[in-house]
């Protein structure tokens, strides 16, 4: 973080100093290629072709930069519009000033170069110069006079005598040099003045010419920071023009002439060379600093784009992170912002506020949670409730019914959704008397009530034992609550218990003095057997057996009341229950008279069960069909055993079907009737059904028993498969 | 030369004359009109010594800068047998005497010309020193735009008129 922070510091400081260098650097350069000695002058076109690739580069940046831009635009990117705007707002506010400060300047400056051209000015030096010129030329006329008259003289006389003249000569025309030239150039004669003349100059070959056509010629040059008169003048001798002597003479310009003379050139010069440089000097100026302009205006868009974007993005951020929490993602967060701003105080704001929405939502969902566990809870206990609950509200009309309920009334909850008592009545006519009861007590707004209600017009006539009590609505409303229960199946329940203990407390009493019985009678047989008659050992023998045999009988009966009124809780094993019912069967196979027909299902179904249990049930079961079907045939027994797994109100339930082809079932044979100690066979203790029913509810499941058409009884063992 | 007529029109807008000058930037770039050059350039070379010998042809607009006191610095650069060398020759026009002056800073060598003929005649006949290896000799005449005044220094990059260079010319090694 911090190093991204520094690196973003170190990028626009070096931006900065990029377009402060250009600016420095084109200032410079403008300076240096207008007023300046042009030092880098060899440096220009690579000075330019780097500004030109500056540029360039810059604006493909730039370029690509906008084009990004407008994708985004196009894709609606969050911060698009609004850097778009920032983008053009900085343009439009830097463009025309810089330009119109470009303009000015250069306005100004082309007025500041055009100001220094005065034609006064231009005049005056162009009078001075002139004056400069007539001096020199006067000047130059009255040497050209004295080499003559000179020349004239050395014409009388012979070339032997030049040397003196001309020695006599100097003084007297206050030359700096005298000199006579042969036709090829040899020095006839020489004198000088001056030390620093002591070699005699060659007059030039245009100078010869001059002297020889016009008789006499003369000039100013210039000589280092000197400038001095010659003049050449051609000696008459009778001798052909090629041959004859040239005199040439140097006078000096006076010394206090030569520096305002070469001042007044050096300003008229320079006058002249600006004034035809003037166009060049505003060309310069203006392709300087229109570069420098260029540059630092592109790296001022650049610089804007950066800033735009870097302004936006936590404003897209911010309205991402807003979108999304608008979608219910709460705890969307914003990266912070760099700089201690107003925009980071707000993405500070924003995700605090994110987070505090995010814990709302986790205390929401987690009371959401809440509630649907227990709401799901609440539903599993009136769903497994063995009493009927059915909640109204204010209006009487039906919210809740709950399966035990559903079983009850013989109605869906679906069907009674909504509907008021009236529309249980007609769709149960049956069940009148209960709707208006319970209409009764809403219209007196009972609070806590409880009353039987008799169906007479039901079949088997139940009982119904209701208990009403007053609900608050979550609307506010008053709704009611009513659980009710078959006051029939709760009397069954109460004569259980109450043969659980008779059964009890027959076993205890029963079971005391068999043992001692049986040891009673036994000790008779031991004893007088051998001692007796045959015939009356016989009658011992039977007599004892008999007894002992009952007693084993009496015995089995009191285990049986034990087991029935003392139940253990079963155990809960993993049971292959196609394996078990093998093993059972396996058993009552021996029988010759029975025939056993397996439809066992063929993947082995698994349950969770107490194994002894189970085999107890499918011995009751399958004894009291052989017993059945033993007592009603004289011929051999077919007994079907079948197995499967079918659903069941959304579960798996494994269905074990023993069917037998006896009597079948009594006529008005019902299950839910069936009482202990109640028994249609002669020697029953009329307790197999009622363990078998005990035994599978403590399983989870129950017993169903029909009479199929084609005869015999049929039943069906109903147990949860396990997951 | 065009830039500066441009820019003599007195009495006209400065706004315009400033958008004016910016195209000159473009219009140099391809400035048409009579152009000078370097169009000949040999070397004489014999008893000792070297000679080079051109035919330099000024364009008007630099006749007019000669004339107005633009010194025109004309470079030559020698390379024989690995070695280079290089001398420079100014020309410049003296007001005063109305005089061209040619001269040689290395050599101390001066002339006064009376007229630009016969200053660029004498410029034109350019003694060398002597290589003194005797095999292949590369010559190159420009005229030095780093030496100009500054203000012409940048627009002589972009404008041909005041390009003025032989290209490099190599002699062979003398039979």
């Amino acid at each position: 973080m911090a190093s991204a922070r520094l690196i973003r510091w170190l990028s626009a400081a070096l931006v900065l100093l990029t377009v402060l260098a250009l600016s420095t650097a084109g200032l410079h350069l403008a300076s240096d290629a207008t007023v300046g000695r042009a030092r880098l002058g060899p440096y220009y076109p690579a000075l330019l072709g780097l500004a030109g690739l500056i540029a360039f580069v810059l604006a493909v940046v730039i370029a690509l930069q906008v084009l990004r831009l407008l994708r985004a635009l196009r894709q609606r990117a969050p911060g698009a519009r609004l850097s778009a705007r920032l983008s053009a707002l900085i343009a439009v506010l830097c463009l025309p000033p810089a330009l119109l400060v470009f303009v000015f300047a250069m306005n100004f400056l082309f007025g500041a170069v055009d100001s220094r051209f005065a034609a006064p000015v231009a005049a005056a030096l162009d009078d001075a110069l002139e004056v400069g010129r007539l001096y020199l030329e006067e000047r130059r006329d009255g040497a050209e006079r004295a080499v003559a008259e000179l020349a004239a003289q050395l014409g009388e006389s012979d070339r032997g005598q030049w040397p003196a003249q001309v020695d006599q000569a100097i003084d007297r025309l206050g030359a700096l040099q005298l000199a006579v030239f042969a036709g090829d150039g040899a020095v006839l004669a020489s004198a000088s003045a001056d030390p620093d003349w002591l070699r005699p100059v060659q007059p030039s070959q245009q100078q010869r010419l001059r002297a020889g056509t016009l008789g006499v010629a003369g000039e100013v040059v210039g000589a280092g920071d000197e400038i001095v008169l010659q003049a050449q003048a051609v000696v008459d001798e009778p001798l052909p023009p090629a041959a004859r002597a040239l005199l040439q003479a140097v006078f000096p310009v006076p010394a206090r002439y030569v520096p305002l003379a070469q001042r007044i050139e050096a300003a008229s010069a320079d006058y002249r060379q600006l004034e035809f440089l003037r166009g060049a000097l505003k060309l310069s100026m203006a392709l300087v600093l229109g570069l420098v302009l260029l540059l630092v205006l592109l790296a001022a868009l650049l610089l804007a784009l950066r800033a735009s974007r870097r302004l936006a993005m936590p404003v897209a951020r911010l309205a991402e992170a807003t979108t999304r929490i608008a979608r219910g993602e709460f705890g969307a967060t914003v990266g912070a912002v760099a700089g201690d701003d107003e925009l980071g105080d707000l993405v500070d704001a924003f995700n605090s506020m994110s987070h505090e929405l995010a814990l709302a939502q986790a205390s929401v969902r987690g009371t959401q949670a809440l509630i649907e566990s227990q709401r799901a809870y609440l539903d599993a206990v009136l769903t497994r409730i063995s009493s009927a609950v059915v909640g109204l509200d204010a209006g009487g009309r039906v919210r809740l019914l709950n399966p035990a309920g559903e079983r009850l009334l013989g109605a869906e909850a679906g069907q009674l959704q909504g509907q008021d008592l009236e529309a249980l009545a007609a769709l149960r006519p049956d069940l009148a008397p209960f709707a208006q009861r319970i209409g009764e007590r809403l219209r007196a707004h009972a609070s806590g009530w409880r009353e039987e209600v008799r169906l007479p017009e039901a079949p088997g006539a139940p009982i119904l034992l209701l208990r009403g009590s007053a609900l608050v609505e979550p609307d506010g409303g008053r709704g009611h609550l009513v659980v009710f229960d078959d006051a029939t199946v709760l009397q069954r329940a109460q004569r259980e218990a109450a043969w659980a203990e008779v059964a009890r407390r027959l076993a205890h009493e029963i079971k005391n003095p068999l043992t001692p019985i049986q040891l009673a009678a036994e000790r008779l047989r031991r004893r007088y057997l051998g001692r007796m008659a045959p015939d009356d050992a016989e009658v011992l023998e039977r007599a004892t057996g008999t007894i002992v045999s009952q007693v084993e009988s009496l015995k089995a009966l009191v285990n049986g009341f034990s087991d029935y009124a003392r139940p253990q809780p079963p155990r809960r094993l993993r049971v292959a229950l196609n394996a078990l019912i093998g093993d059972v069967l396996d058993l009552h196979a021996q029988d010759p008279r029975l025939t056993l027909e397996r439809r066992l299902a063929v993947a082995e179904i698994l349950v969770e069960a107490d194994p002894d249990r189970l085999r107890q049930v499918l011995n009751n079961l399958l004894r009291n069909a052989v017993e059945a079907m033993a007592a009603g045939t004289d011929g051999g027994m077919r007994l079907e055993v079948a197995s499967a797994v079918e659903p069941h109100e959304g579960r798996a339930m494994a269905v074990v079907e023993i069917r037998d082809h006896g009597p079948g079932l009594p006529a008005g044979f019902d299950l839910a009737a069936v009482e202990p100690y109640r028994s249609d066979k002669p020697r029953g203790s009329g307790l197999g059904l009622v363990i078998v029913q005990r035994i599978l509810e403590e399983h989870g499941g129950w017993l169903e028993a029909d009479s199929p058409g084609d005869g015999g009884a049929r039943f069906r063992i109903r147990l949860p498969v396990l997951a | 030369m065009p830039c500066s007529n441009a820019s003599d029109g007195a009495g006209g807008g400065r706004v315009a004359r400033a958008g004016t000058v910016l195209a000159a930037v473009v219009l140099a770039a391809c400035a048409g009109g009579e152009r000078g050059g370097i169009e000949q350039a040999g070397l004489q070379r014999g008893d000792g010594r070297a000679e080079l010998v051109l035919a330099v042809r000024l364009a008007p607009a630099l006749r007019e800068g000669l004339e107005r006191g633009v010194p025109l610095n004309f470079l030559v650069e020698v390379t024989a047998g690995g070695e280079r060398r290089e001398s420079h020759r100014e020309l410049r026009y003296l007001p005063l005497t109305r005089q061209y002056r040619l001269r040689e800073p290395g050599l101390d060598y001066s002339r006064s010309f009376a007229s630009a003929a016969a200053a660029l005649a004498a410029l034109e006949r350019w003694p060398l020193p002597a290589p003194a290896h005797e095999g292949t000799v590369s010559i190159r005449v420009r005229l030095d735009r780093t030496r100009l005044p500054a203000p012409l220094v940048l627009p002589a990059v972009f404008d041909r008129r005041w390009r003025l260079d032989s290209g490099t010319r190599t002699w062979p090694a003398p039979a």
